[in-house]
């Protein structure tokens, strides 16, 4: 038996290769180890966390089991195929999008009753299934086991004990998803005589009477086209029709209101019939149960939740200056003299090759000294939360003060993955019940400072005015956040939704995971930043030498030195900005580097404490940068991204303005 | 009768919202446990089985169950049956 990646033919986001290639999607509720799974099935990192809707696309891979390649496609985890998971979206639309040949249906070994309602749902579909019952291990510290034998002849599939983390059952659950994925294919090809695949009947009589009647109807489709289905869903006849879906689905889908609370019953049957619990170990109450209780108290959550908090701040900010330093120093005496050496060397025209050190050197500079300390440091801590499951906890305590601003405590997850990065986050607004919430949870989302815009704040003020102006800043955007997210509640009609959300279990993180994680996202964010940071700032260096740059920081000067104090040239670095948010610092420090030499002690010697205080306040609130506009543009339309990055701006203005006269720099 | 007056187990007998809950194992027949019901209005905690469920107080108010005395079931405290 073999299952592994298979190198170079690994892809995401796009079905590869050819029909006879099967494809297994796996499916399972939120928090129980999907992309865990995957990740491991296919050697590749996958976004996960304990934390529900972290899957929000999907990722297809290709791994090679046994000789045969197979595609993986990791789908967003879901508690019902019927339940709404946006309005736009509905979870069996995209998973037969992803046109399965099997399902690998993934359920927690320790909570099977909450878990195989999912698989009875992905068995009526008439695809095959295979049910890796996963934290198989965690289950069994909990005294918990599971007769997959029995539950495999209940379920008419084949089971198996699994554990994403330590690999445990994952090759042999996948090896049998392939397997028959494989002979679905060669069944539909002709190629395979059929097998009888209609397992025995689990619902009561009335349940499966009813589902024969409507299932007999859909059954017409099939045979005579899409148009059949009369009033039903147009998708959902055209997916009998072409037989991606059997008969028996579909009705299964259209009577969700019997179907589901059968299901249930059915599960909570086979579980008491397959699951064994140890009696001395279940009286035993974990601690990690007990912590998970305690985090949604207000004593000691709402103390823990405020420390957590101020806790991230300072830790970013402390481990982040020690790194901001340390590279620093070792790019000034290693990198930096020798790329200045070979551009003198090879550029002969001293103007060009000056812009060319811009971005070579002092963009380069600028960026390990502000961006990648902060953001590095930060992605680790933000991983650890999430994978604690701490994040389900800080939804439930912050319900009440989200609700203010017309939002349930679920938007607190997007908007604490918002301080990494707003565009992840905005797709998350996907899971939010109606389009007036993702408008607001967007609207706040962008004026949520991320990682880069955090750097920002923390490189010009911390090492230049010290750590209480820097937490004071903080504070100012909070406050201008929600006064900015008060007023979209008054202005944006509609009615608010209320929270239903299944508490992750908190879980001790596991530290390669977590590492994992972070290098994954720092990853993505140096390949994208670094390019635009190195070519913005030879931009900026040919602008500067050429002294064409004095000519168009006088269009900003009324607004930059006029209504905010700050010198004419921090306007053009915040207009850069718009590219990459770390930009708007890491200019205006490439600039001082330029014009007053090496060291990021310039800054401080280029503006004053109080215009870094209004420069960091006006970046951190004002207009998004591109990434995330173009988030906002395909996921709200033009309209609402543009009106959403007029209102960022005039608060940021308005605010920048103000606080400029109360500091007495403008 | 308020979800979080006690820690007694209720059976549930009827729905709003259903879809929503129906997804999170809310459906009628199932024994639920209040845990916890935040200030302010804030969220009630509650246990099904082995998961524990936010629900908004707006939804809380829309789940009807049945008092224990009436069919005599009351869930350990530690964990929902």
């Amino acid at each position: 038996m073999n299952c592994s990646p298979a190198g170079s033919a690994c892809v995401d986001e796009a079905r590869q290769g050819t029909d006879a290639v099967p494809t297994i999607a796996l499916v399972g509720r939120p928090n129980v180890g999907k992309s865990t799974l995957f990740a491991r099935a296919t050697g590749r990192y996958a976004e996960a966390s304990n934390a529900p809707g972290t899957t929000v696309a999907t990722a297809r891979r290709r791994v090679d089991v046994d000789g045969r390649p197979a595609d993986l496609v990791d789908l967003p985890g879901t508690a019902s195929l019927t339940a709404p998971i946006g309005e736009e979206t509905v979870f069996w639309s995209l998973l037969l999008r992803a046109r399965p040949d099997a399902i690998l249906v993934v359920a927690d070994a320790g909570d099977l009753a909450r878990h195989l309602p999912l698989a009875l749902a992905c068995r009526d579909l008439g695809l095959p299934i295979v049910l890796a019952a996963n934290l198989a291990d965690e289950a069994a510290s909990r005294g918990v086991s599971v007769d997959t034998g029995r539950l495999s002849q209940l379920l008419a599939a084949p089971v198996h004990r699994t554990s994403g983390r330590s690999g445990l059952g994952v090759a042999d659950a996948v090896v049998d998803a392939v397997r028959l994925g494989a002979r679905r294919i060669a069944v539909r090809s002709g190629t395979s005589s059929p097998r009888s695949t209609i397992p025995a009947r689990a619902y009561p009589l009335d349940v499966e009477a009813a589902i024969e009647r409507r299932a007999s109807e859909w059954g017409s489709v099939r045979s005579l086209g899409a148009a059949a289905a009369g009033s039903a869903s147009w998708e959902l006849a055209d997916l009998v029709g072409v037989g991606a879906m059997s008969s028996r689905g579909a009705a299964t889908l259209d009577l969700a209101a019997i179907v589901d609370p059968a299901r249930w019953a059915v599960g909570r049957r086979w579980a008491g019939q397959v699951v064994a619990r140890s009696a001395s170990r279940a009286d035993r109450r974990p601690l990690a149960e007990r912590l998970g209780t305690w985090s949604v108290a207000p004593w000691p959550g709402i103390p823990l939740f405020i420390a957590v908090t101020l806790g991230i701040l300072l830790a970013m900010m402390a481990i982040g200056s020690v790194l901001s330093s340390l590279l620093t120093t070792v790019w000034q005496a290693t990198a930096s003299p020798a790329i200045r050496a070979a551009v003198s060397v090879a550029v002969p025209d001293a103007t060009v090759g000056r812009a060319l050190l811009w971005g070579l050197d002092d963009g380069v500079l600028s960026m390990l000294a502000v961006g990648i300390p902060y953001i590095l440091t930060f992605y680790v801590l933000l991983a650890f939360l999430e994978d604690s499951g701490y994040l389900t906890s800080v939804a439930v305590l912050t319900d009440r003060v989200l609700g203010t601003l017309g939002l349930s405590g679920r938007v607190s997850i997007p908007i604490l993955a918002a301080t990494g990065c707003n565009v992840p986050a905005i797709y998350g607004t996907r899971l939010l019940a109606s389009r007036r919430e993702r408008v607001l949870a967007s609207f706040l989302i962008t004026m949520t400072p991320c990682s880069a815009r955090i750097a920002v704040v923390s490189g010009a003020l911390v090492p230049f005015a010290g750590v209480g102006p820097a937490l004071a800043a903080f504070g100012v955007i909070a406050c201008l956040t929600l006064a900015g997210g008060l007023l979209a509640n008054r202005l944006v009609p509609g009615r608010q939704s209320t929270i239903v959300l299944e508490l992750a279990p908190i879980r001790r993180p596991i530290l390669g995971h977590v590492a994992r994680k972070a290098w994954w996202r720092f990853g993505s964010f140096v390949r994208a930043a670094m390019p635009l940071m190195v070519v913005g700032s030879i931009v900026l260096g040919f602008l500067y030498e050429t002294g064409l740059i004095w000519r168009l920081t006088t269009v900003l000067d009324p607004v930059m030195v006029g209504w905010l104090g700050l010198p004419s040239v921090a306007g053009l670095a915040l207009v850069f900005a718009f590219l990459r948010k770390e930009l708007a610092l890491q200019l205006l420090a490439t600039l001082a580097i330029v014009q007053l030499g090496q060291g990021a002690a310039s800054i401080g010697s280029f503006m004053s404490a109080g215009q870094l205080f209004v420069y960091a306040v006006v970046t951190a609130v004002s207009f998004p940068c591109i990434a995330t506009l173009a988030a906002l543009t395909g996921e709200l339309g033009r309209r609402t991204a543009m009106a959403m990055s007029g209102a960022t701006i005039a608060i940021a203005l308005l605010a920048g303005g103000i606080i400029a006269r109360a500091l007495g720099v403008a | 009768m308020s979800l979080a007056d006690d820690e007694r187990a209720y059976p549930v007998v009827g729905l709003s919202l259903a879809d929503q809950l129906a997804a999170e194992g809310l459906v009628a027949g199932v024994l639920l446990v209040p845990e916890r019901r935040l200030p302010l209005g804030g969220p009630v905690v509650v246990k099904i089985g082995g998961a524990r469920i936010a629900l908004g107080r707006e939804v809380a108010h829309r789940v009807m169950v049945r008092g224990v005395p009436d069919v005599g079931v009351r869930a350990p405290r530690e964990s929902a049956p």
